[in-house]
Parts: structure tokens; sequence; C-alpha cells
């Protein structure tokens, strides 16, 4: 056994120590059994060998992993008393402002759950604020991901499929606020059947399948119900197992700094440092959904009444991640064509269904689309700063104020009553926003990142002014100019030196600056010996979109040697 | 002034003929009809001959009618003209009734400090004191008849359920399924209900201030309001059991508290996480 | 490992492996760069009491959860106590352990900065060309190419295969047909409450007053949900439409209460301007000119239901509504 045991370098065999107490004894025991089973000892050696860099905004996507780990297992306890029937039954629960009341007994049951089951309550606040921090860790997640360009090759596919996560979980979510069958989420869930109906052609028959009848029927919840308990959340597991190995055999990405280069990854080795912080961070995920259980009150369904066709209530809104659709379908235009006998209700359609259509294809695509225009095809381990990649950043800031813009639509009556402003004006205010803040915002957001570029690169060339003006023997005055601590400006040089696109152009002096560049990426890109002269639209259109994006980064001219040097 | 009579409520008729019948929702339903009409047809035999003959009988000699019309011409006249037949700025007050009266004055609305989209409801003017206004109210009831102030609203035996469901059908698409108040075309809104007394809120039913709609009693009984005065009572004292109520508004403040304290809070967890020790 | 020199050269991107960067380094273990700072045995001892106390108080939560659990009632105050002591204590204990394991982390754990080298993303071109060739050497030997009738009979198969998956969803729900048409009302049905179901008489509404009314006989107004209707008081002379006085009673006229836009019942009914709001996407229709749209998203007005008074003095509808009522789809004739 030793010699299997041996190391691959050939040194002295490695051999078990003689004297074993019980408890090493024992986990060596352990060890050796699942590896005589498995042959499992390699890959655990290096899974706990395995380095992960520190950085902070790199436990984001953590959060939604653990509050996904914590709506498993609260779910699995909800639906030990949850019931997913729309038969008709009158309340006879402790919750008094309801008895006698008629209501379905999805609504009765989740009235149960919250009065006469102790902990129920609790149990269905953190299965709630659990969801609502799920989707919103991912979006989190998500703007690290695409602000420091950690979606590039060899990331892509794994970004493909965190979009669908999100998807998915924005579904499951809206799945789950409509099964208990109270006035909102009934409401909620008649707008989702009208923006099913509004679909050319098709609609009517998806609804009727989908409901089993008119609105609302005896089938949705019932259905919605094995959704939301099984089909998405079977769907959510393999594709999060498939996220994480893909990052576990991908490795992380890393901020440039000093040492680290696109060949290594500098941190924490798996096992124990980062398997204790991890831990720990879980424990306190579970915490935070914990603490919000216990003193924010979420989705209170006894106030909002069992649903009614005939009733709604004031400021009726879902849950945040659906906020922006209902957004749009509040801003829209009421416009409609009749034609033949047929009606397209596009006043529906557009906000309902094309525009979060093109919202989420475009998020999913979009590290295509900028290797398409940039050609980058390269390898990347090391983030960009957002500064670095004014496009791309300004993009992103855009693309966050059209949809705040959407979000802050479907709050608009909220808005409206809280500030005292007008229903109408507030729309109309945000419709205008809709159409101008996003270029806006761009144009702003790529000249800061310019600016600070500029700003950087004086830092490192010139160094920190310090304040102290003197006077030259010739009369001049100057500033005197400090260097920058040697560690910071090694750091800031390696963060200017990495660019995700500037292959085509001059890397800043430094030699250093450039090794990681010039180890891999510029190495890696073929590109260069293929020029060809763009030929048809797409590849015009590329050359023209490539020449936006590579706006030539300005440079402060350098006569200082690089601290490097 | 009348007085409106603690009904039985159709919810406790059926309980106590039958506790079980409250499973037969037809039952409960016929019963409940039953009990609704009965209430109705006789609270509006008292209604009537409560404020009928006073509406008629009112004469100019009332030392109450002549000091509310002397308080009316130094406050209120400018806007709703000398003898409230109404002016530019406001409507006529005759009919107006001597509820509309208490309602407007008691939660401070009226007088009007700025016109606006609607009037707010603020802390009542000091300068008229609770026995003005009602000087005022029996003037203004002198004038014309109108929906009379409720007394002894005896609201605590209604049957709280019942005024849920009439409160989610009539009331909640304006005011929210927990009276927080919502917004209404170009300025307007629906206040919250969480500073309205039991009688303001009946006053409110009956005379419909600006835009509410009126809610006559042969539409909505008395015993109906009562109930409805009910169940807003009882979620306005009720405790929120699952943590601060947050508004209860619905998801928006929920979406606050999940970005700013949820993902906010755990963000700084990372960033202590990821610090050197 | 590198490009041999029979294979042809292909064009490619990306990183080679090389000599100096074997396409194998994930195998080297992983090695310390900063060497680990030895913490005074004080600042250890002092490290390793906060981690006990903070799990201490995760045992003396929990122990509080459970005695809680069962001291707390669930019906004092609506569960209010028992929800704040379950989930306060919960919440604390989760919270102190997950500390406890983080400051074990940070404090008591050597403080060491690791290196390891990454591994190639790809396999060396040898292997993958290798793989492609097995590959197409199976598409070779299964004949693909050659067996043209195998090769369509097969697509045809497999592309009929999902048929019976599909259409096995059809029972699903019935076809719409008419349905979208039925709401309840017919000629002659009276007008009832939505909550007491009572019919309702002439002049029962007050002027300015709004009441929602269904189909008398429903029972279950979620088996119709397209019957809502609201039945509004206008003042004299209010109404400025020909039409929908003609359609009303007496300045009393019946609208749909489901939106035209995506369904939501509608009644923020503003009697002195006579707008009526919806509260889902704040379409703004004007009650007294045929419910016409002023302002939202709604494209259409809001259905009027015919009405009359019988000889009893009760409300009933003339017939159904003229047109599909609620939010619009492909089969409404416009």
């Amino acid at each position: 056994m030793s010699a299997k045991k041996a190391d691959a370098n050939g040194d002295a065999p490695v051999t078990r120590p003689e004297n074993q107490g019980a408890a090493e004894k024992a986990t060596r025991g352990t060890l050796k059994y699942v590896d005589d089973h498995f042959g499992s000892a390699g890959f655990l050696k290096r899974s706990m060998d395995k380095v992960f860099p520190d950085h902070w905004s790199f436990m984001l996507g953590e959060i939604a992993l653990y509050s996904f780990v914590i709506l498993l297992l609260s779910g699995v306890y909800l639906t030990l008393f949850f019931h997913a029937s729309q038969q008709t039954v009158v309340y006879n629960g402790s919750y008094q402002p309801l008895r006698g009341v008629q209501m379905t007994e999805a609504y009765n049951s989740t009235l149960h759950i919250s009065f006469d089951v102790r902990g129920g309550l609790l149990m269905r606040q953190i299965h709630h604020w659990a969801a609502l921090l799920f989707v919103t860790s991912i979006v989190v997640h998500m703007f690290r991901v695409f602000f420091t360009g950690a979606f590039k090759k060899p990331r892509t596919i794994n970004w493909h499929i965190g979009t669908v996560l999100m998807i998915l979980g924005i579904l499951e979510g809206f799945c789950g606020y409509s099964l208990p069958d109270d006035l909102l989420s009934g409401t909620g869930l008649r707008i989702a059947y009208s923006v099913a109906e509004s679909i050319p052609v098709v609609g009517t028959y998806v609804c009727y399948f989908l409901f089993g009848s008119t609105y609302p029927g005896q089938d949705i919840i019932p259905r919605l119900f094995i959704i939301h308990v099984l089909l998405i959340p079977g769907i959510l597991l393999a594709l999060i197992a498939a996220h994480m190995m893909i990052l576990w055999h991908q490795k992380h990405t890393d901020f440039p700094g000093p040492g680290k280069t696109e060949q290594n990854v500098i941190g924490t080795k798996f096992y124990p440092g980062f398997f204790l912080k991890t831990n720990g961070f879980l424990f306190m995920v579970f915490g935070m959904i914990a603490g919000l259980a216990a003193f924010a009150q979420i989705n209170p369904v006894w106030l909002y009444g069992p649903y009614n066709a005939g009733q709604v209530s004031a400021g009726s809104q879902p849950d945040w991640y659906i906020l922006f659709l209902e957004g749009s379908l509040r801003m829209m235009p009421n416009w409609e064509s009749h034609f033949w006998h047929h009606t397209i209700a596009w006043n529906i359609f557009i906000p309902g269904v094309i525009i979060p259509g093109i919202m989420f294809n475009l998020l999913a695509l979009y590290p295509n689309i900028e290797a398409w225009v940039t050609k980058d095809k390269g390898y990347h381990n090391l983030l960009d700063r957002p500064r670095d990649v004014p496009v791309r950043t300004g993009l992103g800031v855009m693309s966050l104020v059209f949809y705040m813009v959407l979000v802050a639509g479907g709050a608009n009556d909220i808005l409206a009553n809280t500030f005292h402003w007008s229903l109408q004006a507030t729309t109309w205010v945000l419709r205008v926003f809709l159409i101008i803040l996003p270029p806006i915002s761009f144009k702003i957001t790529k000249r800061i990142c310019l600016g600070l570029q500029h700003h950087d690169e004086a830092l490192l060339h010139h160094g920190v002014e310090t304040g102290i003006i003197r006077r030259l023997p010739s009369g001049a005055y100057i500033e005197v100019e400090e260097p920058l601590p040697a560690k910071r400006a090694e750091t800031l040089a390696k963060q200017i030196g990495y660019q995700g696109h500037d292959d085509h152009h001059e890397l800043p002096a430094g030699k250093n600056g450039g090794a990681s560049k010039n180890g891999a990426a510029a190495e890696a890109n073929g590109h260069t010996q293929t020029v060809t002269r763009p030929v048809g639209v797409l590849a015009k259109a590329r050359t023209k979109l490539e020449n936006f994006w590579d706006e030539p980064r300005e440079t402060v001219p350098d006569t200082q040697p690089h601290p490097e040097d | 002034m009348t007085k409106v009579e603690p009904v039985t409520t159709p919810g406790q008729a059926a309980e106590t003929v039958e506790p079980t019948a409250r499973s037969g929702r037809s039952r409960r339903r016929k019963i409940a009809s039953l009990g609704v009409l009965v209430a109705a047809l006789g609270t509006m035999g008292t209604l009537y001959a409560g404020f009928a003959p006073a509406a008629s009988s009112a004469s100019n000699n009332d030392p109450a009618i002549q000091r509310g019309r002397e308080l009316f011409s130094h406050g209120c006249a400018s806007c709703h003209g000398l003898n409230a037949e109404g002016g530019v700025r406001a409507p006529s007050l005759i009919g107006a009734g001597a509820a509309a009266v208490d309602f407007q004055m008691g939660t401070g609305r009226m007088p009007l400090q700025q016109h606006g989209p609607e009037a707010p409801r603020k802390r009542p003017d000091p300068q008229f004191s609770e026995q003005d206004i009602q000087d005022i109210a029996t003037y203004i009831a002198s004038l014309g008849a109108g929906p009379a102030e409720p007394e002894d609203l005896n609201y605590q035996a209604a049957d709280v359920a019942y005024g849920g469901a009439l409160f989610r059908t009539n009331c909640a698409q304006c005011h929210n399924f927990a009276g927080s108040g919502g917004a209404l075309t170009y300025g307007k809104y629906a206040p919250s209900l969480s500073d309205a007394t039991p009688k303001q809120i009946y006053e409110a039913m009956i005379t419909g201030p600006e835009n509410m709609p009126v809610f006559g009693d042969q539409e909505i009984s008395p015993a109906q309001k009562l109930a409805i005065i009910k169940y807003i009572r009882v979620i306005k004292t009720e405790p929120d059991p699952g943590g601060a109520g947050l508004g209860r508004v619905g998801p928006v403040t929920e979406t606050a508290v999940a970005w700013l304290v949820g993902i906010g809070g755990l963000v700084i967890i990372t960033m202590w996480i990821g610090s050197k020790a | 490992m590198s490009t041999t020199d029979d294979t042809p050269p292909r064009k490619r991107v990306g990183r080679r492996p090389t000599d100096e960067n074997p396409a194998t380094v994930e195998r080297t273990s992983a090695q310390n760069v900063s060497e680990q700072h030895a913490d005074s045995p004080e600042e250890l001892n002092f490290a390793e009491l906060q981690v006990a106390a903070l799990f201490g108080v995760g045992i003396v939560m929990l122990i509080f959860f459970t005695v809680a659990y069962f001291a707390i009632s669930i019906r004092d105050n609506l569960g209010q106590y028992s929800n704040y002591a379950l989930g306060g204590s919960l919440a604390l204990a989760l919270f102190a352990i997950g500390a406890g394991f983080i400051v074990w982390a940070k404090k008591l754990l050597p403080h060491e900065k690791v290196v390891q080298e990454r591994h190639d993303f790809f396999s060396p071109e040898a292997e993958e060309i290798e793989a492609e060739n097995t590959f197409l050497q199976g598409v070779d030997d299964m004949g693909l190419g050659r067996h043209k009738l195998l090769r369509r009979t097969l697509l045809g198969a497999l592309g009929l295969f999902p048929i019976p998956l599909v259409i096995m969803l059809r029972d699903l729900g019935p076809l719409p047909h008419n349905s979208l048409l039925v709401t309840g009302w017919k000629r002659g049905t009276r007008l009832v409450d939505a909550d007491t179901k009572l019919p309702i008489k002439l002049g029962s509404i007050e002027i300015g007053g709004i009441q929602t009314v269904v189909p008398e006989g429903v029972e279950d107004i979620n088996d119709f949900a397209l019957a809502p209707t609201m039945l509004i008081r206008f003042g004299p002379n209010e109404i400025l439409s020909k039409k929908e006085r003609d359609w009303g009673v007496n300045d009393h006229v019946a609208y749909s209460k489901i939106c035209t836009h995506a369904g939501c019942p509608i009644s923020l009914y503003e009697q002195q301007t006579h707008h009526l709001l919806c509260p889902c996407h704040q379409s703004t229709f004007d009650m007294s000119r045929d419910a016409k749209v002023i302002f939202g998203p709604a494209a259409r007005p809001l259905p009027q239901l015919k009405i009359y008074v019988d000889s009893d003095g009760y409300f009933r509808a003339a017939g159904n509504y003229s047109q599909a009522v609620g939010p619009s789809f492909w089969e409404r004739r416009g």
C-alpha cells in the first residue's frame, strides 16, 4: 500500500506514523476506507490544497449558495404543512379577523402555518427572506462579475449558466409568491395570465393549458406547487452543481496585484483556512436571514386576505425581482392593434414579453458580444478594474440605470403617495427618464473612468501631490510631488498594466506590468496574424464597434523610471 | 342626531343559531343576508326617525344655529358663501349635513389652508372648539337635509371577519389592504386610516368627502359599517406578529430591507471576513 | 506535449503549453510564499477565549430557543412573542457560531499566503486532435454518411419522438372557444351585491356612490372571475355620453370591474372627477365619458353592461356584455 502512496517526485516513500492516537486512527481509517473504494485520495489532497483568493467581493456568490441551502431546508419544512389545493374551505383557525371567511385550502393552510404552528411564521418568513436574498445576491454577484470582466474566456459558459440560474431564481420566486393564494399574489397571477394571454396567436391556448380553464380555475396552485418544489429546484440544483464544478475546475479569478500573474492564484488554501471562513459565513448568512425573519415582517398574507376576483388593494406590487416587469407594464403607452377580427395587445406584449426577452438575452450573450467586438480570444484569469474598460463599465451602468427606472416605475404609486407627487406626473417623468437617463449615464460613467485612469497614471508617474509649494532659484513655483510608497506603486503598476482589451496598444513602461500580458494574453492572441479587411455588413459593424470600444487610452508623458526598473 | 344601535351582526347571528353553520357556505350566506336585511331595515327606520324631523323643524331661533351661523360667517363664508350657497372655490353646503361638517372640521381638513389636489388631514384648527364645530354642524344641517352625525358607535360587538370582507371589496382598493392609504389620480390620494376615529370613518362613508364615493345606508347598512370600522380598528391595534410592519404597504418596503439590511449587512460581513487579521 | 510535426498546423489562439509551463502544473502542490506570523501565546489564548465565547453564546441561544419553543405561547399577541423569541435566539446563535468560525480562521490559523500555479484550460493539441479523430471515426464506423436511408429514417424517428410528449399536454386544459366571453351575465340577471348577494334596488345607492355587483346566483365569485361589475350613480346631468346614459337607468350605470389592460379588479373611483384608477398599472378612465382611457397603458374603455329596472325596482342586466371583458387576446374581435 505504501508504494501506492509514494510521491510522484520519486522521493523517499511516505509512510503512516507508528504511534497513532484513537482519533487519528479513526480518521485515517475512514479516509483509507473511502479511498479503497473510490481512489479519492489524490482528488482529496488537491482539493484541500486548492487556493482561493481572499477578496471580499468573491464571497457574494456564496450568499446565493447559502440562501439556496436555507430555501431547501425551510421549504421542506413548509411543504409538511402546506396544502396546494384550491378547494374552498371556511377558515376556523386562531386568526380572529378571518374566522368564518371562505378561502382556498392553500390560503387556509398558509394561515395555519402562520398562526397555529409554533415557529411556523418564523419558517415562512425565513423562506421568504431567503428567497429575496437569493435573487438579490445573484444580482449583486453578477454586478461583480460583469464590472470586473470575470465572464471572459474561459468563464463565458459559466456566465451563461449563471444567467439561467438568475432567471430560474426569479421564476421560482414568483411561483412561491403565488402559492399562498392571497389577494396580493392572486392579483399578480391575474397579471401573469394577462401577459400570457397577450401573446399573439397562441396566447389564450397557453393560458388555458397553464391554468386549466379561464382565470383562475382550480388547477394553477397545484401546478405551481409542483413546479415550485420539484421542477425548478431540481434544475437549479443541477445547474448550481455545474456552476460550482466549473468554478472549482477553472479556479477563481483574481484582481491584479503584486506577485499575481495570469498563471497563478494567491490566497488561502481551501482546507483549513477557507473551509473555516466559508462555514462561518454560511452560519452568518443563516443568522442574517433568521434575524430578518424575527424582526421584519414579510408577506403578511393574513392582512391581504384571501384571493377574490372582485377585490384588489391599492399598492399591489410583486416582490422586487418582478418589479421591473411591473414597471415596464406601467410605463408602456397604450398601443393595441385590431385587424381581421384579431387583436394584438402591444401594451402588454411588449413590456411583458419582448422587453424582458431582450434584456435577458442581452445579459446572457454579453460576453460573446464583447469578445466578438474586441476580437479578444485570449484566456483571462486576472480581472479588469472597471475604470480600465470604460465602455463596458459605461454599458453596465447604463443598463443598470435603465433597469432601476423600470423598478421605480413599478413602485410609482408608492413613490407618489409617499412624497405626495402626482401619480400621473411621476409616471411621465419616469417615462422620460427611461429614454434619456441611460445614454447620459453611459457618457458620464465613461468620462469618470477615463478621468480615473488619467489620475492613476499621474499618480504612478508623478507621485502624490503634497501641497508643498517650492520656489525654484529661477523664480518659478513648483509643487513637490512625492513618489508613491513602493508597494502601492507596484500594485498600481500592475493594475494599469493589466487591461483586458488593449492588446493592440503599447503597454505603459514596465516589464513587470506587461509580463502578465505578454505571458498570456498577447501571446494568446492569434489575430495579429490574420488581419483582413472587413467584408460584409456584419464585419463592418464589428469594426465600427471595435473603434468605439478601443478609444485610445489617455496617457501621461512619462519621463520617470518605472518603480520596478 | 341619531343613534346607531348596536345591532346583532350577521356573523353572530349565524353563530348563535348554529355554530357549525360556518362550514356551509350558502347557508351562512343566506342567514347573513337575512341578518343584514333585518339590521338594515331596523336601522334605517331609526335613522329616518332621527334626522328627518330635525331637518324640517330647524328653527332659526335655535341658539346653536344662531351661533353656528355667526361662526360660519367668520370662518367659512369667505369661500362657501354667506349663506353656504357655495362659491367659485368651494362647493355649496346646503344639504351637506352635520356629519360632513363634523368630519371636515374634526379632521382638520377645513378650514382649508391652501388649495391643492386634496385637503390634507391636519390638527383641527384651534380657533374652533368642539362646541363651535357642533354649532356650525347644526347650522349647516338646518339649511337642508343631509347625513347626520352618528352617535354611540358601538362597533365592539360587530363581526370583524365580515367587516374585513366588506373592507376588501369596498375600501382596500384605495386605502390599501391595511388602511395605509394609496395614490389616486393627479396628486390626489386616499389617506391612511390610522388616525381616523370610528366616528370619522363612519362620517366619511355616509358623506363621501371630496372624491371618496358615498356609501349610503342602503348600500352598506349601518351594521355593515360598524363591522368595517371594527375591522379597521382591529387590524390597526393588532400587533405585527412577524416583527416590524414596514409600513404595511407590501413588497416595496420589503425590497428596501432586503437590499439595505440583508445584502448590505452581508457585504459588510464579507468585508470583515476578507480583511487581514 | 507540443504540436507534433506530422499534424497539419492549425490556426488557433490561446496560451499553448510550453516546456516552462507544463499543462500539469496543477498537480504541483501549493507552496507558501509568506512565512507564518507567530502570534504571541497571550494573543492566541485571548483569541481562543473569543472563539469559545462566541460558541458559548451559540450554546446558550440554542438552549433558549428550545425553552422558548415550549414556554412561549403562540396564542399571545398573534404569536409575536414566540416569533421574536425563536427568531431572535436562532439568529443570535447562528451569528455567534458563524462569527466564531471566522474569528478562529482569522486569529488562530497560521497566517499564510499560498501561491498556486494554474493549469491550462485546454488539452494538448495532440490530445484534442485524437479526440476529434476518435469521434469522427465513430461517425464513420456507424456509416451515417454512407447509409442515406438509415440517416433519413433516423432523423424522422427522432424528429417525431417529441410528438407524444407534446400532445400528452393537450389535456392540461380545454380549448378556449368562446369561454372568454362567459361572464355569468344574461338578459334578466339581477345585479346583487358582491358580499351580501342581495339584489339592488333603484335609489339605494347615493349620488356619488359605487357598488361592486355580481350576477345573481353566482356563489363563488372566483368561478366567474370576469363577472365583477361596478354600479355607479352619478349626479343629474353628470354623464356626458348619450350611449352611456342610454345603457344605464336614472344616472346609474354599470361597467365591468375588470381592467381592459391586465385584468385587475379596478374601482378606485373619484366621485367628483369621475376618474377611475387601476391600482395595478394606473390606467385611468373617465367614467362620465364612456369610460374613456385618459391615462396609462389600457387601450380600450371598460365595457358597459346595459341595465334596466324591473317592476319591483331591482336592477337587472339587459344581456351579457356586448364585447369580451378584461384584457385583450388574439381572438378578440376589435
